[in-house]
This record gives structure tokens, C-alpha cells and sequence, in this order.
């Protein structure tokens, strides 16, 4: 498997390396560094110089062991090394930019990283592993990662949450099996938990740990359980042996989805109101018969219901 | 901390100069120098050079001519357009005002240079732009009414023929000569069907008031209603949209049968009042309709004061004048809520709490008045401030009321007769006015002649303090006091203290700028729809004179109160008893005695308006008055009989987007244009107007007009006439030509050739028959002739100078150096106003109200503790919120009260002011079709819609504080809901699953902005407003584009839009019978209401709004609008940015001899 990284980062993370060793006192990679580079500046082509100082700090950057740690994680993987022809490590900027994919055809890996993460080679590591293993079950056949998976949403805020709950559930899964490997994992349970929990706040809070408690032990889930678990609550309460009252608590009677419609106008809305008293409600039912207060309604509906009681008489 | 190779070489330099030396040879470094390759000149070797040519030619024009770009921005600023193969490939400004001169050889000011703005620049891109008309349309469902012949409008017929449903009905193309005869059938019918005592039962049967159908005096005519917008902009073409409505006389002839003598045309709409546009106050205090100056004056003042103005971002090709100012050393200060263009000019900026600028002006007047910062002689010689007011019934003190047998004195020789042209009947109800004689201690009578000079030439030194105790002619003793006293006990309640709690306004900067103005001169305060467009604006309008009032800054260079907004002067056009009607004369002509000579002179002309004027504030307000159930009173018309609408049934306008423009206009589509039943729009563009009309019909754009047209300005002294230069595209017509045929079209199928007399010059394309009539009649016009101006005798071919007083034109100078009198019933300024319907509304003196909606407080209250402001609440409840209760309730407070009072709306989170100013990109709703002023008008401008939400390659958008929205979870670039009352916007009786709530609902981005004061928010106005057939298109098209099937129309907003949480309010002030002022367009004066005069002034920013958030603004509605992640934006500045802002990104080493390197 072919390791390439990107000249930029390369370039980034070997200086900083210069530096810290310099630092530390340690001039003898400065010195050697100089007198390759400096002929480098003599160079009368801007091009061709480019060509030559990449060349130079992937030299150094594999003589400083950053592409054996990258190896090494890769080699934890092995049903990659038959699949996987290469892997391009690239430049990220900012933490939201960070991550592995596959290419169009599956033949060729990405990950992106961040250049201050090779200060630290342990975290690296872990970060990298973490990556890999989506890859890795992107490529698993049981995983069945089926990237062409539609599914229907009613607005871009059940979109965007069906995506963060599916790339929570990924990485328990994911840190699950790490963890059952011996191996450090990117985030512990609580903060884990605390994702999980934001993006299923309906759930009472008895269920809401059990069915965490056993995804946090998952083994073996698919892409499919994920998205179905993502996008249907009730399959996630069944596929995780869990019952909606454990623990005797009532469903949270939090708001609807922010960003979802309200039912009575179907605009989108972030604002999410109760109706207060049973006169408003039946004047709503009225309306919209088959509505009902365990609905939802945004603020604004109720306000022209009450409103229109106030100042025209309905 | 990222390592550069620059970084580096640095250490390499300062730790390795021995190696380094060690590496290369010497003398390396020079040679490394040396250039590495020899070059000699390539153009030399170059092959051809012949695409040069081409690159060069692209500006090549195969000729030029100028047309005036007339849109309602007041400039008429006179462009170049440049053509190359019949195509007009670009416009330019065409520098030509020095040229510029008048009768006597006076010339224009070169300071004038260039006029002209980008969106001038842009006008050619409109002109062949996608949504130009192209022919004329007719509506299916109307067409089909027609054709089953005018069946009755029950409320089934109104469904059948979609009058309820005008917006998702087809526009069927047709021609002129179907379209005339399709118009000119129905206005036969209707003026028909709702003429006499069977149309009046109907009129009453469907809901309107008594006093609305007594006002049309049986004549179905009177339901037709005309409004050529903005008429100055094209007299012809048009104001012509009035003598259309003065020719349906005609057409009541034949309906009744009346003879001439009782014939009645339609009534004609107004423009400038309309929109907000007029200072309302103005009339009150100085009796004309408007003080503005030529802009050439601004640069004169020394204090220069902005409220409520924008002179960077609007009135852009006179902002030289503004930077003229700067250059003189003027001292600058801005007064609004925000930290405006201007302010970033100012010297110092007042922030101020929307809508309180008249409790700033009573306290400065206060601080002026404590520290006797006034120039006395002034204010006893201009102001109505010494003449004595009855404590009793406060009204001023009459010569009658103390003199037995008083007779009038005779002015039949003085200004007021003369000049002003006051009646006998008037100047008998007005009478004569008293003072306090401080040398002779007693009574003296005052005439509204005796001001300035010939005041002092009475030897009469007028009291302006101290109180009288005097016995009227029946025996009673009254208390008397001078208004000046009066003020003095009344502006306790605006101590600086108060003032600033009223304000926010630091008490620093208000006792800074009555310094100021009391201790520099001239002082000029310019306002614009920042003020006007708020309810209580006249009460504004009036303080902001208070303090020029005390110091004399008034009819002097660079001295006074002016306001800006559109181009409303037809007053500009001013007919006399010397020169003849003037602006009448084309207008008002008699339709049954039109001169058909076409060289008879304009004095010859004889006038005979049938028609009425009428606010289109009453078609806003459900097409009703302002009539309200008192629970002291009972029912209780508030709309005076000079102001009395009647009902709509026809609107037929042109060059005014009317319906998209309309405040509350989701109710007028829902609500009341169903009870229209014709409804005709002549305009260049695809609208929303068009869209919901009946009728659309195609103009010829500036450049294509095919005969002559005039205009002039309100803020320059330009006369301008052209015709355009390039033949018309599509199958459009001249405005006035459209008139005239179909005037002629209505005269054919009744049989009556004096429809196409009156129209006799227009057919046949000669409107300057009439332009020479004009410019014969006009005081400012007469003496020059067409073909001269024409020839360019005066300049530029078409233009002139107009005649005015003095260059620049400065509004009473007559006033103040001629010693004639103001145009108010008492000659003076006036500070008092004792009209029973004011006295009763509590607003005899100039007082600071809280508005109707748009307060913090209780609605609408007076804050006043002064025993002489005895308003009527007419028994409405505090805690009434009607809307109309809102309007007519009249509490008073101190402020000590008022401050613990709450308006149940903001209690509700309707916390948000709403500011709604003009665009410079666009001139209200012209360009808004335009790619490229949309795309410059805001943020999130994109000609690649990367967004497939964006309605189109511009967006709207609303500037809100970064706290305010972080605060409501929302972040910049998000789409938001903005919402009003929900009592009664977007329309009365919305419910949520309504598909018409679907459209109407205003959904737009938020820019964070921090200039903007946390609970102010600020949409540009007038943008276009999403419609059923754009909000389908938007929700139906895969690239999500708001681009109507069908008709071609592009929205600015995915929903709703800026009009979608304004509404109409019938402000009492604005409305009454009895106030004495000039007329518009006359040497004349008037009582009681006039369109754009005296007369409801519409109040769009009267509102208060929630803000909560719609959708996340990245990319498909995930995530945040990907400009906010840069980290260059307001509130999520990153460390750079941080610093920038701080200045410290760079750093800057002092020279040895301390100043900077």
C-alpha cells in the first residue's frame, strides 16, 4: 500500500519538528536540513525549487518516523492491504475538516488531518485508527455501507439530524470494538454519552442508558441498523432490547425537532410552543382535526389562535 | 504556530552565516541577481496585432443621445446613452450641468458635476432584460366577466372569476385595440352600475359607510381611482393619469345624464403622502406642503444635522455636496438608532430610541430656552411665539374676542392678497391675532402681515413672557398668556433628565448640540422617511423647527429644516393670476372646453377639475375611513370631509409598482382588492402589481419614449425634457399615448368625439403643444419656449434652469428678507396649533407621544403634564388594543408614569423596531429585476444560486444585532421568520393552512450587523414580494428559483416579504377640515385636506416585529452560511480579525522626530 502525503503538510509538520528538537537543543537535524536546503534556494526555477524542497521534507518527514506511525496504524487493518492500493494523508485547516473517505472506487484512501496532530504520536494514532476503521467498514461486506442509501427526509433539519445521529451511532460502534481490541479510543463514554443523549432527548432517561449501555458494547451492527436506528426510534428501543418504560418514566414531552414543521403551518420552526388552555386547543381541532396537542405547535400558530380570539371574537 | 519558509530563512540567516558562506562561492550572491534569461522586446517578434484593434474598438459607438433616467429618487439626472449597432451597449453620466442656464443668462454651478448612479449605469440591462412587458395581458377570469357581460360580483361570480384568486388566474396576451375595448367597457359598466340611488344601495349593501357614498354624489365615476406615480416624473405621460380621471366627466355625462355643469370625473390618487414620503408636519408650522432646498445649498450650512437621513446612501449623485460640506469645515451630527453611513461621517452620532426624536428636540428647545439661547427679535417677528392664547378654551386670543366691534384690518394691499392670493371669505375666518405691547402695556393687534420689518415698523415690542388677565366682549375674564410662556411651563416635562430616559440619548451629546445650534449658523436640519414614516411624525416634524425657530435659521443659505424622500413637486409647476394655470392647466383642463389650438397660450387655458383627490391610505385601510365606536361618544368619524374617500372599484395606474409597494399588502390582496373590480397596471417590467392585475400594460422605458416628455426636480433646479433615442423593443406604447387611446377608445363605443379632443395633441404625437402650454403658465417657466430649449439654447438640448428666487433655491427667502408672511393662518411659524379637532387630539403644543404600536409603553400616550393639553380619550379602555382604538385614544401621562406603563404587544416578544429605508441600489421597487443591483443590494448576492434555496441571483436580507440574535438561537446568514401582530398581519383572518399564509409569511437571511442597536432591526424596502405563482415556482422547480410560470416574474423573497408585517394607520392629525395652509399647485390657500399636502401620510415602520428562526443559512439548510465560518465576521471574529479591528496588525515605529515612519 502506497503511503503519499500532501507537500503542504509535509512541509508544516517537518519544520515544527526542526524546531521542537532545536528547542530541546538538539541542532543536528537543523544543521543537516540547511545544507540540503539551502541549495535548494540556488534553484533559479521557482518550479523546479518547489519540486525540490517537497522532495526534501518528505525525506525528512519519513526519516523523522512520521510515515512509519502511519504504516503502522494501517497495518492494524489487514483486510485493507488487499483492497486498498493507497493512501493520501492531506492537509486539514480546521478540526471540522478532518476525516478519512474512500474514493469513488473504493480502491484509493483520504484522510485528513490536522498538521498539530503529529506533535502528539499517540493521539495521532488513535485518531487515525479511529478513521481507518470507518474506512475499513466501509470496505467490510458485512458492514453492508451502502453509500447510495436515500432516504426520505421532510426538511434540511430532520436531514442534518438523521446524519449526526448516524455518525454518533458510527463511532460508539467503532470505539466499541477498540476498546474490546486493547486499543486508547478517541472520546471516553461520557462525552459519548452526552452526544448520544442530545440527539435522543425524547427518550426517558432510564432507556436513554440502556440503550447506550449496549451500543457502547456493540460488536456487530450494520449500516443498515444504523440508519434505521437513526432514523426510528422504535427500531433502536428493539434492536437494543430495550423498552420505552424502563425505569417508569414517560417519554420527554420535549419540543418537536428543531427545524421541523410545525403540523398545523408547515414552516419550519425552532420555535415550539404549548398550548395552555382547552379553548385555543379546540378552536385548533376545529381546523385541523386530526391534530393534537402531543403534536407540537410552533408559537406562532398558537399566537393566532389566541389573537384572533382576542381582538376579532372567534 | 505555522512555520513558514520565510520564518525559517530567518533563523537560517541569523544562526548559519558561516555556513552558509561556507556553501557558496563569492560573489554568488549578485550574480544570482542577474536576469536569467536575455529578452529583447516581444511585440517585436509579435505575429499580429490586429485582435488589438478589436480589444480596443469594444467601446466603439456608433452614436450617442441623453434621455433623462426618471425614476423617483428626485435627480432626473440627464444620462448618455452610447449605441453600436442599434443596440444600447452602455450608459454614462453625461457632465453637462455648467452648461446649463436660464432666461437672464444665469448659469448652473459646475459644483453640480456629474450626476448620475450605478443604478443609471445600469438601466440598458432592464431595458433588454428578461422581464420587460412585451405586450399588453388580460386577465382570463376577467376577460370571461366581460364576455358573459358584467354579471353581478356576488361572492360565488367573485370566485368564478377569480377576483378572489387574481394571483394563480392566467394572463392572457392580447392587443391594444382588444385591450381599449376591454378597458373601456368596463369602466362604462362600473361607472354605470354604481351610479345614482341604485348604485349607492349596493355600494351600502356590500359594507361601506354612509359618509363614503354621500361623497360620490351619485356619480359611478367617483369609484374610479387614477394615479400616475410618481407623476412629476413624466408631467405628460404621468400626471396625464390626472387629466385622465378629469376626462371621466365625460363619461358621467352619458351615465346620468347630468349636464356639464354637474358632470363628476374620477378621483385621483396620491403619490408622495402615500408613501410616507412628506413631512406632515411641515403644513402645520410653516403652511407649505414641503421646505426642501436645491442640494446645492447643503454645503452652505456650518451645522448640519441628519435625522432620520441617509445622504451617503441615497441621493447619491448629489453626495459630492455632502463631501462639499466636510471640505468647508461644517460640523456634522447624525441622529438615528443606528450608527449609520452618515454617522460614520459626523462629528458626533446621537444614538436615539426609535421614533423619539421629538422628545430630543423639546429638550434642547429647553436647554435653549433656560439659558435665554435665542435671538428674541426673531421669534417675536417670525414665530407665533408672543401672540396670546386663551387659557380657557385654548385657542389663540382673537382681535374679535377683546375689541368690541372689531373689524378685520384691510390686506386687500399687502402679500397676503397680492402674493399669496388669500380670499376675502378666508382672510374673514381667519382674522387678527394679539399681543402683549410691552412699551404701550397693553393689547395690540397683530395681522398675519405685520412679520418681520413691517412688525417692527409698528413700533410694537411683543411680550413673550408673563401672564394677562383680560375681559372679552362679553364681560367674561379670561387668563391670556404669550405661546412663548406657555412653552415654558410645558417643556417641564422634558428636562434632560426625562429627555434622556425617553431617548437613550446621551445627556452629554443633547446638551452638546443645543449648544451647538444655539451658538453656530446657519444651522440646516435635513430629515427623511427615517422620521416620516412613523405615526407621530408630524409631532416631529414640528419640534425639529423649534430650535431654528429661536434662532432665526430659517430663509437663509444653508439654514433650514428639510425633508427628503421622492419627487412629489408638481407645486414646481405653480400656476398664478399673472401666468395662468400652470400644472392645472394639463391636469385639470376642462374636459367639455379643451383648446384644440395648438398655439394657444397657456394662460388661455381653461381649467375645470372635476375630479377629487384621495389618499390610497384608505383602500389600505379595507377601503374604509377612519370611523370608530366610542364608547363615550358612540360612532365617530374621524376622516374630515375634505378627506373623505370613496369606494374603489377601478385602480388604474402606471409607473408606480402599487400593489407590491402597498403597506399590508397581503391583506389588500386577500381582503379588499376581491371587492376591485378592474384593476390596470402600465410599467415596464413583469411586477406583482401585474400579476394581480386585471390589466397589464407595456411602457415605452426612458429611452424609448417616442414622444417628448418633462420633467423637473425637488432638489435640483433643473428643467428637463427629452425623448428618447432608440426605437421600442416590443410592442410597448408612451405612457400618455396609452391614455389617449384609451380616453378615444370609451369616446367611440359611447359616441362622443370630445374623449379624443381632450387627448387631440398626444394622438397625434405632439405633447409639445402641451409642454409649451405648461412652461407658458407657470411662474418658473414662463417666458421660455419649446424650440429654444429644445435647440439648446440653454445648455444641453431639452434642458434649462427653472425660474426660482435665488440659485440655489432656498425655501423662504421671501419670508425672511421680504418681510411676507409665512403661509399659515397666523403669517408666522407656527408652534401652536389651535384647531378644535388638534386641541381635542392633544396636540395643540408639540408633544412627545409614544406610537400606536411601536413603544414599549402604553399605546399611543402623551407625555404631558401640562394643564393646557387637555386631550380626548373618547372612553377607550388603556387596555384596548383594536388597532383603531389604538390610533384614536388620547391619554395623558407624565413621563414618570408613562414609564411604568407596558404595551401588551412587547410583553408578547414583539420587540423589535423595524426600520425600513431605501436601498441605494434600487429606487424602492425599480431594479429590482436587475442581476446586478440585486446582487450588490446584499450578502448573499450569487449569480451562481449556489444556495438552490436563493429566490434568485439576490436575496433580501434583514440587519439585526449579533447579541439579539444570538440571543434568540440565531445565527448570521440563517433564514428567519419576522412577524407581526398576528391579530391582523399578514392579513386579517389567516390561518395556518391557509395556502395564501403560505405565501405571505415573511421568511428571509439575517446579516448580523452591530451598528444596528439591539432591539432595532432593518430591511431595505420595496424589494419584489413573493406571489402565489413565485412561491410554486420556488417550491416546484428543481433549481428552486422564486421565476413565476407563466408570467415571468422574479421574486426577491422565497416568502412573504417586507410589506408582509407593515400595515396601514389612519392618523387623525393628518386628517382634518379645518387646518389653513397654501396649495400645492396655486397661489392659493386652502382649509382642510389636499392629496400629498395635507392629507394622510402612511407609516410603514409604525410596526413592531419577532424575529425566530427559520432554517440554518449553509448550504441546503445545514450548518452555518459558510462567509460566518471565515472568521471575518461580526461576532465570530477570530484572532486575526480581532486585531485588525483593534489595529494592531500593524505596527507603526515613531521616527526620530516622533512622528511616524
Amino acid at each position: 500500500m502506497l503511503i503519499r502525503s500532501d507537500p503542504a503538510l509535509m512541509e508544516e509538520i517537518v519544520f515544527w519538528e526542526i524546531k521542537r528538537r532545536e528547542e530541546q537543543g538538539d541542532l543536528q537535524i537543523f544543521r543537516t536540513y540547511h545544507q540540503l536546503a539551502d541549495a535548494i534556494y540556488e534553484e533559479p526555477s521557482t518550479i523546479r525549487r518547489e519540486v525540490e524542497f517537497a522532495k526534501l521534507h518528505e525525506k525528512f518527514f519519513r526519516v523523522m518516523g512520521f510515515e512509519t506511525l502511519i504504516a503502522q496504524v494501517l497495518s492494524e487493518f489487514a483486510p485493507l492491504a488487499g483492497k486498498v492500493a493507497e493512501v493520501f494523508v492531506a492537509r486539514a485547516i480546521r478540526p471540522q475538516d478532518e476525516g478519512a473517505d474512500l474514493s469513488h472506487f473504493g480502491n484509493r484512501i483520504g484522510i485528513k488531518i490536522r498538521a498539530e496532530r503529529f506533535r502528539d504520536a499517540e493521539s495521532l494514532k488513535t485518531f487515525m485508527r479511529h478513521e481507518f476503521y470507518h474506512v475499513a467498514d466501509m470496505l467490510d461486506p458485512t458492514f453492508g455501507y451502502e453509500p447510495n442509501d436515500v432516504q426520505q427526509v421532510s426538511s434540511p433539519a430532520e436531514e442534518s439530524l438523521l446524519r449526526d445521529r448516524y455518525k454518533v451511532l458510527w463511532n460508539i460502534l467503532i470505539e466499541s470494538r477498540l476498546r474490546k481490541a486493547g486499543k486508547p479510543t478517541m472520546a471516553g463514554r461520557e462525552e459519548r454519552f452526552a452526544e448520544f443523549e442530545a440527539l435522543y432527548q425524547k427518550l426517558p432517561l432510564t432507556p436513554r442508558v440502556a440503550v447506550f449501555d449496549v451500543l457502547w458494547s456493540a460488536e456487530q451492527l450494520t449500516h443498515r441498523d444504523l440508519i434505521e436506528m437513526a432514523s426510528n426510534t422504535e427500531y433502536l428501543l428493539e434492536r437494543t432490547g430495550t423498552r420505552l418504560d424502563q425505569g417508569g418514566e414517560r417519554p420527554s414531552e420535549a419540543a418537536p425537532l428543531p427545524g421541523s414543521k410545525c403540523p398545523l403551518c408547515r414552516f419550519p420552526s425552532y420555535t415550539w410552543g404549548r398550548v395552555s388552555d382547552e379553548i385555543t386547543a379546540r378552536r385548533i381541532q376545529e381546523d385541523f382535526h386530526d391534530w393534537s396537542p402531543s403534536y407540537g405547535v410552533c408559537v406562532r400558530c398558537i399566537e393566532a389562535y389566541e389573537s384572533q380570539e382576542q381582538f376579532i371574537g372567534r | 504556530m505555522l512555520f513558514t519558509r520565510r520564518d525559517f530563512l530567518k533563523v537560517t540567516t541569523v544562526g548559519t552565516a558561516g555556513a552558509l558562506s561556507g556553501l557558496v562561492p563569492e560573489g554568488m550572491a549578485l550574480q544570482t541577481l542577474q536576469p536569467v534569461v536575455e529578452v529583447g522586446n516581444p511585440l517585436e517578434a509579435y505575429p499580429s496585432r490586429d485582435w488589438e484593434k478589436v480589444y480596443r474598438d469594444q467601446y466603439r459607438y456608433d452614436k450617442t443621445f441623453t434621455y433623462i433616467c426618471s425614476p423617483n429618487d428626485t435627480h432626473a439626472c440627464r444620462m448618455r446613452a452610447f449605441v453600436r449597432n442599434n443596440v444600447v451597449i452602455r450608459t454614462e453620466q453625461a457632465y453637462d450641468v455648467h452648461k446649463y442656464s436660464d432666461l437672464f443668462g444665469n448659469k448652473a454651478t459646475p459644483h453640480w458635476n456629474p450626476r448620475g448612479c450605478p443604478k443609471g449605469f445600469t438601466l440598458h440591462r432592464r431595458t433588454y432584460g428578461p422581464y420587460r412587458l412585451k405586450y399588453p395581458l388580460i386577465r382570463k377570469g376577467w376577460k370571461q366577466w366581460a364576455d358573459d357581460g358584467f354579471p353581478e360580483l356576488t361572492k360565488a361570480n367573485k370566485t368564478k372569476y377569480k377576483f378572489d384568486a387574481r394571483g394563480s388566474d392566467e394572463l392572457l396576451k392580447a392587443s391594444w385595440d382588444e385591450v381599449y375595448t376591454y378597458m373601456a367597457k368596463g369602466m362604462i359598466h362600473i361607472a354605470k352600475n354604481y351610479s345614482g340611488k341604485e348604485g349607492a344601495q349596493k355600494l351600502a349593501q356590500q359594507g361601506y359607510p354612509p359618509e363614503m357614498i354621500e361623497a360620490m354624489h351619485d356619480a359611478g365615476t367617483r369609484t374610479i381611482k387614477c394615479r400616475g406615480g410618481m407623476g412629476l416624473l413624466g408631467v405628460i405621460g404621468k400626471y396625464g393619469m390626472y387629466r385622465f380621471s378629469n376626462m371621466l366627466a365625460i363619461l358621467d355625462t352619458h351615465v346620468r345624464g347630468v349636464d356639464a355643469g354637474h358632470a363628476l370625473g374620477g378621483r385621483i390618487w396620491s403619490n408622495y403622502t402615500w408613501h410616507g414620503d412628506q413631512a406632515p408636519g411641515h403644513p402645520f408650522v410653516h403652511g407649505l406642503q414641503a421646505s426642501d432646498e436645491d442640494f446645492n445649498d447643503l454645503r452652505f450650512s456650518k451645522l448640519h444635522i441628519q435625522v432620520g437621513k441617509n445622504l451617503v446612501e441615497n441621493k447619491m449623485p448629489e453626495s459630492h455636496f455632502f463631501a462639499e460640506l466636510m471640505e468647508r469645515g461644517a460640523r456634522i451630527v447624525t441622529i438615528t438608532p443606528e450608527y449609520s453611513p452618515p454617522a460614520t461621517k459626523s462629528d458626533y452620532w446621537i444614538p436615539i430610541r426609535p421614533a423619539t426624536d421629538t422628545a430630543l428636540f423639546l429638550g434642547i428647545t429647553k436647554i435653549m430656552i433656560d439659558e435665554k439661547r435665542y435671538d428674541a427679535d426673531f421669534v417675536k417677528q417670525f414665530t407665533d411665539l408672543p401672540l396670546l392664547v386663551r387659557s380657557d378654551n385654548l385657542m389663540r386670543l382673537k382681535a374679535a374676542d377683546v375689541f368690541p366691534n372689531y373689524k378685520n384690518q384691510d390686506l386687500s394691499a399687502g402679500p397676503s392678497v397680492k402674493q399669496h392670493g388669500l380670499t376675502q371669505e378666508q382672510r374673514e375666518k381667519l382674522g387678527d391675532y394679539v399681543v402683549w405691547d410691552l412699551k404701550s402695556k397693553r393689547l395690540h393687534v397683530v395681522t398675519r402681515d405685520d412679520v418681520g420689518q413691517k412688525l417692527a415698523a409698528k413700533q410694537v415690542d411683543p411680550a413673550l413672557e408673563g401672564r394677562f388677565t383680560v375681559k372679552t366682549v362679553d364681560g367674561k375674564d379670561i387668563e391670556v398668556l404669550p405661546l412663548f410662556e406657555m412653552y415654558k411651563l410645558h417643556l417641564k416635562d422634558y428636562d434632560l433628565d426625562s429627555v434622556h430616559e425617553i431617548t437613550h440619548a446621551p445627556k452629554e451629546l443633547i446638551r452638546k448640540l443645543a449648544h451647538d445650534i444655539a451658538t453656530i449658523k446657519p444651522v440646516a436640519i435635513h430629515i427623511g422617511e427615517g422620521i416620516n414614516h412613523w405615526f407621530h411624525a408630524t409631532e416631529a416634524n414640528r419640534a425639529f423647527y423649534l430650535p431654528l425657530m429661536l434662532t432665526g435659521n430659517i430663509g437663509k443659505p444653508g439654514a433650514g429644516s428639510h425633508t427628503w424622500a421622492g419627487n412629489y413637486k408638481a407645486a414646481l409647476f405653480q400656476g398664478s393670476p399673472w401666468t395662468g394655470p400652470g400644472f392645472v392647466g394639463w391636469v385639470g383642463e376642462d374636459p367639455f372646453n379643451p383648446n384644440l389650438d395648438r398655439n394657444a397660450a397657456g394662460k388661455n387655458i381653461k381649467v375645470k377639475k372635476l375630479t377629487k383627490d384621495e389618499e390610497p391610505a384608505y383602500w389600505n385601510h379595507g377601503d374604509k375611513p377612519l370611523i370608530v365606536d366610542t364608547p363615550k361618544y358612540g360612532r365617530k368619524v374621524f376622516t374630515g370631509q375634505t378627506h373623505m374617500p370613496t369606494p374603489t372599484k377601478v385602480m388604474f395606474f402606471s409607473n408606480v409598482n402599487l400593489i407590491n409597494n402597498a403597506k399590508w399588502v397581503y391583506e389588500m390582496l386577500k381582503n379588499v382588492n376581491p371587492g376591485v373590480e378592474m384593476i390596470i397596471s402600465v410599467d415596464l417590467e413583469m411586477t406583482a402589481s401585474v400579476e394581480y392585475a386585471d390589466f397589464g400594460l407595456p411602457a415605452n422605458c426612458w429611452m424609448e419614449f417616442q414622444d417628448l416628455e418633462i420633467t423637473a426636480s425637488c432638489s435640483n433646479p433643473f428643467l428637463q425634457i427629452w425623448k428618447g433615442g432608440m426605437k421600442p423593443l416590443y410592442d410597448t406604447k408612451d405612457d400618455g399615448l396609452i391614455l389617449a387611446e384609451l380616453g378615444s377608445r370609451i369616446g367611440e363605443l359611447v359616441g362622443d368625439k370630445r374623449f379624443a379632443d381632450y387627448w387631440q395633441f398626444i394622438r397625434e404625437k405632439n405633447a409639445g403643444v402641451y409642454i409649451q402650454r405648461l412652461l407658458d403658465s407657470s411662474t418658473t417657466t414662463v417666458g421660455y419656449k419649446l424650440n429654444d430649449i429644445m435647440a439648446g439654447k440653454y445648455g444641453e438640448p431639452g434642458a434649462a434652469l427653472m425660474l426660482f428666487r435665488t440659485y440655489p433655491r432656498i425655501p423662504f427667502w421671501e419670508q425672511i428678507h421680504d418681510n411676507v408672511p409665512f403661509f399659515t393662518d397666523t403669517g408666522r411659524l407656527n408652534a401652536y396649533c389651535d384647531l378644535p379637532e388638534v386641541i381635542e387630539y392633544g396636540e395643540n403644543f408639540i408633544v412627545h407621544r409614544e406610537g400606536p404600536e411601536a413603544s414599549p409603553y402604553l399605546p399611543n400616550v402623551i407625555v404631558s403634564s401640562n394643564p393646557y393639553v387637555r386631550p380626548d380619550d373618547y372612553g377607550i379602555s388603556q387596555s384596548a388594543m383594536h388597532w383603531d382604538d389604538r390610533t384614536v385614544r388620547n391619554v395623558k401621562m407624565s413621563w414618570s408614569e408613562t414609564k411604568k406603563t407596558k404595551n401588551p404587544l412587547w410583553e408578547k416578544g414583539y420587540h423589535f423596531f423595524f426600520l425600513t429605508p431605501k436601498s441605494r441600489h434600487r429606487v424602492h421597487s425599480q431594479w429590482s429585476s436587475c442581476d446586478w443591483n440585486l446582487i450588490w443590494d446584499s450578502n448573499f448576492g450569487d449569480p451562481y444560486r449556489m444556495d438552490k434555496r436563493t429566490p434568485g441571483v439576490g436575496e433580501h436580507q434583514l440587519h439585526m444585532n449579533p447579541q439579539a440574535a444570538k440571543d434568540l438561537g440565531i445565527n448570521d446568514g440563517d433564514y428567519v421568520y419576522v412577524d407581526a401582530n398576528p391579530a391582523d398581519r399578514p392579513y386579517i383572518g389567516w390561518k395556518p393552512n391557509d395556502a395564501f399564509y403560505r405565501v405571505s409569511r415573511c421568511m428571509v437571511r439575517v446579516k448580523y450587523n452591530p451598528a444596528y442597536p439591539y432591539n432595532a432591526i432593518m430591511m431595505k424596502h420595496a424589494p419584489f414580494i413573493a406571489t402565489e405563482r413565485s412561491v410554486k415556482a420556488h417550491e416546484k422547480r428543481p433549481d428552486g428559483r422564486a421565476l413565476s410560470e407563466g408570467t415571468g416574474y422574479q421574486a426577491n423573497f422565497r416568502y412573504g416579504s417586507q410589506q408582509s408585517v407593515t400595515r396601514n394607520w389612519h392618523m387623525p392629525m393628518h386628517q382634518t377640515d379645518t387646518l389653513f395652509h397654501k396649495a400645492k399647485v396655486l397661489t392659493a390657500f386652502i382649509f382642510g385636506g389636499e392629496a400629498d399636502n395635507h392629507a394622510l401620510n402612511t407609516v410603514p415602520k409604525e410596526t413592531l416585529v419577532k424575529v425566530t428562526k427559520a432554517e440554518d443559512g449553509g448550504l441546503g439548510g445545514r450548518g452555518l452560511w459558510q462567509p460566518a465560518k471565515s472568521g471575518c465576521t461580526p461576532n465570530r471574529e477570530n484572532d486575526f480579525m480581532k486585531q485588525y479591528l483593534a489595529g494592531a496588525t500593524v505596527k507603526v515605529k515613531k521616527g526620530k522626530g516622533g512622528g511616524n515612519a
